[in-house]
């Protein structure tokens, strides 16, 4: 199965679905952290204009560190986003899910600089696009992932309905399946709804109101009585 | 379409994760969606370029007109690979007319601009409506999906010029005469010629290739994801797989029967039911079943609190023991600590006096006449009311040592008490005739140092002034001095005069 997520065990002995996040999310991220960039230094150029060469050199030091150092301390400090990974609900994470310190979101800023060669993020963009896991040099070098953050799309709540037990006792991923579809349910046209009922036919039996039957049997298994 | 042969994962996700699954199909069917695309693709444009030799840019634009068109065939075999068939390039060019039969007018027309290209073309090629049925198609994927879409066809169009633009730059990094003799940099690339030229034409083509299929894949994988939300495709393919099992599980019921029939007929008949407990059982079962540490999270935190907060009580005995030599010590430290304080403002003041005199002068030394100078009483009372007329008369009488020292006290006396010089006891004859020489006037300065002298002779020396000499010094002094009525009258001495 094809799929963007890795999943990962800890210790504990539990797994963990990172939900990886491609080149056109973190390219637009990396556009939105560019326009703050650009915004804050041409305020900052008007701010210090009549200051001279002191000005001069304040903005001078205050571009690099914005350019080299503010990602990497968004990142250290902010759960691993800048405003625009923010703003993407995306976050960067070290490789086995904890979340990234000053050395290893140092580590992939720093690269950038070679990530942008030979210009614009040629080679970044070119590595994103082969590896498996869409790292780019930074992330190869300091081992970190980015990830979506933001929960993965849910159906709403199971609609309550008069329970009604399955004549049949149900395997716990069967189980998810009654429920997946009885969430998804009021989000289905009623003839799509009815068609994926009838699919499980065994279970509901044959007749009209199949997707009836079966959002009630998803009611029985939420512990509805 | 065979739901059950799908080749990736069928969850819901954002759409940004959808465009993130295209680019991994393109990646994982790299090799035949390629090919499939190039195959069109590089004899189109080298055909287009050929033909308009003369005005390249022209075929470039041409060749990005017809993008669209290309794009189908990249479609064609990523959708079919999505389904678990991988259609080699002899299938996809056979199935050209399938491929491109509706909508292929109106994509490169009317739809040439739609910043969501992407998703609308599986609509035409994939679903083959056309017409009203195609808006309304649109209409529904569209509505959660058209603004990524559109991110998707802005960030490709970056994508492209980024390839460009590096595949540009790296020649120049790479070529050896760059930048030297003030040489373009780009010389490498292109004659330096303005117009668009052959190389510009092979880099912009490049990148075209390099990312259109990858864009193509990204749309259809949002198409893909909007069409499995909207109709439950996970949902199908789980409830498929349940009926599966179920209908398996019957086939092989009657085998099945005599055993579970036996083992039930040892227990009760519903166990599932009996199993089950009532919700509010369950309930409390649950709140007890979550107080175990197990299901506790534990955190450190620190933070500042207000310290009228109420502390939590320590209740062990080793600390009432130390808190008990606390609230012992705790005075005594607190006495020391006063006691300490008190001593350093002592301190700062006896510094502050010390260093700092311009702020608390010195009180000034309030000078008190003495009574007596030298020996001699100088106090008003002691003298005669006329010290010039009794001298005279003892020099008259022969008595010339008390005359002159009659006259020598007097005029000390005026210069306390008249003149208010500050003489004290310690002074000599020398530092009164100086004190005397700054507040007198000449005349009597020098009459002053007349009489010190004579009376210095006469005292120390032993050798008495001529009578004649004592008189004249007699009858000139009251011309100089004047004797105060009381000591009461002088302003020097308010202290001590009562």
């Amino acid at each position: 199965m094809l799929d963007t997520a890795r999943r990962i065990g800890t210790p504990e002995g539990i797994e963990l679905t990172l939900r990886l996040a491609g080149p056109v999310p973190r390219a637009l991220a990396w556009l939105i952290d560019f326009a703050i960039r650009v915004a804050a230094l041409f305020v900052l150029a008007i701010a210090v204009g009549p200051f001279g060469n002191l000005g001069q050199a304040a903005f001078l030091l205050t571009w690099f560190l914005l350019e080299w150092l503010f990602p990497a301390w968004c990142e250290a400090q902010w759960n691993g986003q800048t405003p625009g990974k923010k703003a993407l609900g995306i976050a960067v994470l070290n490789d086995d899910g904890t979340p990234v310190r000053w050395p290893a979101a140092l580590a992939r800023n720093l690269l950038r600089a070679v990530d942008f060669l030979p210009i614009f993020y040629g080679f970044g963009l070119a590595t994103m696009l082969i590896n498996r896991d869409f790292k780019r040099l930074g992330d190869l070098a300091a081992n970190t992932l980015v990830v979506y953050r933001d929960a993965a799309p849910r159906g709403s709540a199971v609609p309550p309905a008069e329970p009604l037990a399955p004549p049949l006792a149900l395997s716990v991923v069967e189980q998810r399946a009654v429920l997946e579809f009885a969430e998804r349910a009021p989000g289905l046209t009623s003839e799509r709804a009815e068609e994926l009922a009838e699919l499980a036919q065994p279970l509901v039996g044959a007749g009209t109101g199949a997707a009836r039957r079966l959002v009630r049997m998803a009611n029985f298994l939420v512990g509805r009585r | 379409m065979d739901l059950e042969r799908v080749g990736v994962a069928l969850r819901p996700r954002q759409p940004w994760e959808a465009v993130d699954l295209g680019f991994v199909m393109a990646r994982q069917w790299a090799a035949p969606v390629y090919a499939a695309f190039l195959t069109v693709f590089v004899p189109v444009a080298v055909a287009l370029h050929l033909v308009f030799e003369e005005r390249l840019w022209l075929a470039a634009l041409i060749t990005w007109w017809l993008k669209p068109l290309f794009d189908r065939f990249a479609l064609h075999v990523v959708s079919r690979a999505v389904f678990g068939e991988v259609p080699s390039v002899r299938a996809t060019l056979a199935a050209a007319r399938d491929i491109l039969s509706p909508g292929l007018l109106a994509s490169l027309t009317l739809h040439r601009l739609n910043l969501a290209r992407s998703l609308v073309l599986p609509v035409w090629q994939l679903e083959k409506s056309r017409g009203r049925a195609a808006r309304e198609r649109r209409e529904i994927l569209g509505r959660r999906m058209r603004g990524h879409a559109v991110g998707l066809t802005v960030i490709c169009v970056n994508f492209e010029w980024v390839v460009l633009l590096s595949l540009v730059a790296l020649g120049a990094l790479l070529y050896p005469a760059a930048g030297e003799g003030g040489g373009d940099i780009l010389g490498w690339w292109r004659d330096g010629a303005p117009g668009w030229e052959i190389a510009d034409s092979v880099a912009y083509l490049t990148a075209i290739a390099v990312i259109e299929p990858l864009y193509v894949a990204a749309g259809f994988a949002l198409y893909l994801n909007r069409r499995a939300i909207l109709e439950g495709w996970d949902v199908e393919l789980s409830l498929r797989q349940l009926a599966q099992r179920l209908v398996a599980t019957r086939a092989l019921a009657p085998l099945a029967c005599f055993a579970v029939a036996a083992a039930l007929a040892f227990c009760a008949p519903d166990g599932l039911a009996r199993d089950l407990k009532p919700p509010e059982t369950a309930r409390k079962e649950i709140v007890e079943v979550l107080k175990d540490p197990a299901f506790q999270e534990w955190r450190d935190t620190l933070r500042w609190r207000y310290r009228t907060e109420p502390r939590p009580a320590d209740e062990s005995s080793e600390v009432t023991l130390l808190s008990n030599l606390g609230r012992l010590l705790g005075p005594i430290a607190e006495f020391l600590m006063w006691l300490l304080a008190a001593a350093a403002i002592v301190a700062v003041l006896l510094a502050a006096r010390r260093f700092l005199p311009q702020w608390i002068a010195p009180r000034e030394v309030r000078y008190r006449p003495p009574d007596a100078l030298f020996g001699l009483n100088v106090t008003p009372e002691s003298l005669p009311d006329d010290p010039a007329g009794t001298a005279l008369d003892l020099v008259v009488r022969g008595k010339l040592r008390d005359a002159l020292s009659l006259l020598y006290r007097g005029a000390l006396a005026a210069l306390v008490h008249t003149h208010h010089v500050p003489l004290i006891e310690g002074h000599t004859e020398g530092d009164c005739m100086r004190a005397a020489r700054a507040v007198l006037p000449t005349e009597a300065g020098r009459y002053f140092e007349r009489l010190v002298g004579v009376w210095q002779t006469a005292a120390y020396g032993g050798r008495l002034p001529a009578a004649e000499d004592a008189a004249d010094l007699a009858r000139e002094w009251s011309a100089h001095f004047s004797i105060p009525r009381t000591r009461a009258g002088s302003a020097m001495a308010p202290e001590g005069a009562t």
